[in-house]
């Protein structure tokens, strides 16, 4: 079927027409139903790392922005961007940063699959939180690392990877500390640790040492070297503060808030449960 | 005969050829038991004993902590060595009261107290209390709770469960044939507590023998009038509490309430003995009759053992393993936990222990699903187990929550079916789980 010309130019000129009164009223629209929003917002969010991670607690970085603007929400809570990005948040709102304590995940736990024994043979959905399910998890510790990875999985970042051990090893160079993996864990095996303590206790183990000993040949004993052959010594001329890991529940704790991150513990501990890098003048040297 | 059943279901081997004719045996006693405190769904309760103590056959050594616990009672007398934390049927650790036993067995409970019909139903319910009563089918959900219901949800009848719908388990069925006058006694007393009139009894088509008994049992004491005996197809799970009620009664328990709100109370039939001899006998419940089975034990049968004993000495007095096993399970094979130690106590839930072989137990990992839907085919609560699982795999928790995974009664149907070997209730849990956290 062949189309005459004057077909052709109708065609043409109903469709010009039709799309020029289209874009009359969207014109219009614009102008008449005109919403104002504040430029702050978009200011905010560029700013923001864009990680849409929540470890702000808020569903995303442009909620983030929003509440910051309209809630006035502090501007320290995002731990991906750090004292750098609070500050300059800050000044697009006119305001004095509160501080940020940028934090990294630590692994409590040094059992894996070479340490840590089972109790049976697990064959439900791999991940950790069904293995939790079934009888409280298949290792015979009951307080240590599955090795599954749900943190891996939910790292948004990329920073945790599963070794040949089974266990979770993180990536202080991509954790920013966000806290997905600390939530997500159904062992509390990770927990944040403020950067630039180097010094952290790989059990958490709350059993006695020989009840401990039937699961696993890596845990903390309980005894309490750490806090009366070291720290106490450390901090003898201190008033204030007796020791800095403390042992209860016969498990070593160290309070963030007063360590001085002198390793002094580590050198101590028969289990070598307490971690340590070596240091040396160009840097840290991590040692497993 | 007419057979009633539900929707869904499975027909899995029943296997109940092994024990169904072998008459109950007692186990001699041990040496040590250790009682659990958390053996009921509810708080655990409160040790009154301590360590050091000698006790006596029967006495109360743990009381119940508030309205949802139980009373537990020392099941041979001793002397309490110890109370500490050890691995129960629950998958934690737990405590438990060790009892080393020693001292003279009294025979205080063989004396009968015939005149129950003189007492009212708060002192019938009280004997129930004081005994530490707990469903006997396996939730072991404290009887007393489903006994008092609430002004506002008037109950007019009572189901009595006999089903036994679990592969491999004899142990109702055994119950019935040795026990049928105790039994409809004992229907007798629940009704008086709950001052109703009407009970009916459930039971599958596979246990004739029972049925028979039972319904001979009924017409003999003149009680047809208000205790009635009907049968069911055999098909798992029949006797699950909401399918029993839908079946029986034609009254369907909406999604996230309780068979109260539909006027319905439904006791198994070892509870409803436990009650009979609760208030005959003024025995507490320290002692259960179970079905030990699986073709790794020697001699498989009915015994009757006393709550906290060890699994591993069942098995050694049921001549021990003659095969390599792959999984012990308490309960059945269908809803039972397998057990991660042998040295695990007996539980008043404990139905069963059943000794499977390696080859039995379904091994090997599973594969992505294929869509068939025969899981869909079997749920006996209308859900789509299929799309659970999946989204629950992959962490889509805001997918699971809009499908109603609490309605799930976990009978393991779906996975049962499964092609893919797929463990469907167990992604379901997880769903569940995360739902029950987020509320």
């Amino acid at each position: 079927m062949s189309i005459t010309m004057i077909q052709f130019f109708a065609a043409v000129l109903s469709l010009t027409v039709i799309g020029g009164l289209f874009g009359f009223i969207l014109s219009v629209a614009q102008k008449k139903l005109h919403v104002e929003k504040d430029p702050r917002v978009e200011e905010i969010f560029e700013i923001l790392p864009g990680a849409n991670c929540g470890a702000c607690g808020c569903p995303g970085c442009m909620a983030y922005a929003e509440k910051i603007v309209n809630n006035n929400m502090d501007t320290n809570l995002c731990p991906v961007g750090g004292p750098e990005t609070a500050n300059k948040v800050a000044d697009a709102m006119g305001k004095v940063s509160g501080n940020v304590v940028r934090k990294i995940s630590r692994v409590h736990c040094q059992g894996g699959k070479f340490n840590a024994r089972n109790k049976f043979k697990y064959e439900g959905p791999q991940t950790c939180a069904g293995a939790q399910l079934i009888d409280g998890g298949y290792r015979v510790c009951s307080y240590g690392c599955l090795g599954l990875g749900d943190c891996a999985d939910i790292c948004p970042f990329g920073a945790i990877h599963i070794d040949e051990r089974k266990l979770p090893v993180v990536d202080l160079d991509k954790c920013t500390g966000c806290g997905k993996c600390e939530e997500v864990c159904p062992r509390n095996v990770i927990s944040l640790v403020p950067r630039g303590k180097d010094v952290y206790v790989m059990c958490r183990n709350r059993e006695k040492g020989p009840l401990m000993k039937q699961g696993c040949s890596a845990g903390c004993i309980g005894c309490k070297l750490c806090e009366t052959k070291a720290c106490k010594i450390v901090f003898q001329n201190n008033t204030d503060v007796e020791s800095a890991i403390k042992v209860d529940n016969f498990i070593a704790e160290i309070d963030y808030s007063v360590c001085i991150d002198c390793g002094k513990c580590a050198s101590v501990c028969p289990q070598k449960v307490i971690f340590y890098p070596e240091k040396t003048d160009s840097g840290i040297l991590e040692k497993e | 005969m007419i057979t009633k059943t539900f929707k869904g279901g499975v027909h899995p081997p029943e296997n109940k050829k092994l024990t169904d004719k072998k008459k109950y045996e007692n186990l001699s006693i041990p040496s040590t038991i250790r009682v659990p405190l958390l053996q009921h769904i509810g708080k655990p309760a409160v040790p009154v004993v301590n360590i050091g103590d000698i006790v006596e056959e029967g006495q109360l050594i743990a009381k119940a902590d508030g309205f949802i616990s139980a009373n537990i009672h020392a099941p041979l007398p001793g002397k309490v060595t110890d109370i500490n934390l050890f691995a129960t049927h629950m998958g934690r650790k737990n405590t438990c009261i060790v009892i080393e036993v020693q001292g003279n067995f009294g025979h205080k409970y063989n004396t009968f107290f015939n005149d129950w019909p003189s007492l009212d139903s708060a002192q019938l319910l009280e004997k129930v209390i004081a005994a530490g009563i707990v469903g006997m089918g396996g939730a072991a959900f404290p009887t007393h709770v489903k006994l008092s219901p609430p002004a506002e949800k008037p109950v007019d009848c009572l189901l009595v469960n006999a089903a036994e719908c679990e592969p491999f388990l004899t142990v109702d069925d055994n119950l019935v044939k040795a026990f049928p006058d105790e039994i409809i006694e004992g229907i007798e007393i629940t009704l008086k507590i709950l001052k109703i009139r009407k009970a009916v009894i459930g039971i599958e088509n596979n246990k004739k023998e029972s049925f028979n008994l039972l319904k001979k049992t009924i017409a003999s004491k003149n009680l047809s009038s208000s205790i009635s005996i009907k049968m069911l197809k055999t098909k798992y799970p029949q006797g699950s509490e909401k399918q029993l009620i839908q079946v029986l009664t034609g009254r369907v328990v909406p999604s996230g309430r309780l068979p109260m709100d539909v006027g319905v109370v439904v006791q198994n039939v070892g509870t409803v003995f436990a009650i009979n001899e609760a208030v005959i006998k003024n025995k507490p419940l320290y002692e259960r009759y179970i079905t030990v089975t699986g073709s790794a034990v020697k001699k498989p049968g009915n015994y009757k053992v006393k709550i906290g004993t060890p699994v591993s000495e069942i098995i050694d007095e049921c001549g021990g393993l003659i095969k390599e096993p792959g999984k012990v399970i308490m309960g059945g094979p269908m809803c039972g936990l397998a057990l991660s130690s042998l040295d695990i106590p007996v539980v008043k839930g404990t139905s069963g222990i059943l000794v499977l072989t390696e080859k039995e137990t379904s091994v090997g990992d599973y594969c992505a699903c294929i869509r068939c839907g025969r899981c869909v085919q079997a749920c006996p609560v209308n859900l789509l187990p299929l799309e659970m699982a999946n989204a629950a795999e992959f962490t889509r928790f805001d997918l699971t929550d809009e499908m109603n995974p609490l309605d799930c009664i976990m009978c393991g149907s779906c996975a049962y079916v499964c092609p893919s070997g797929r463990p469907i209730n167990h992604f379901i849990k997880l769903a569940q789980n995360h739902l029950r956290n987020k509320k």
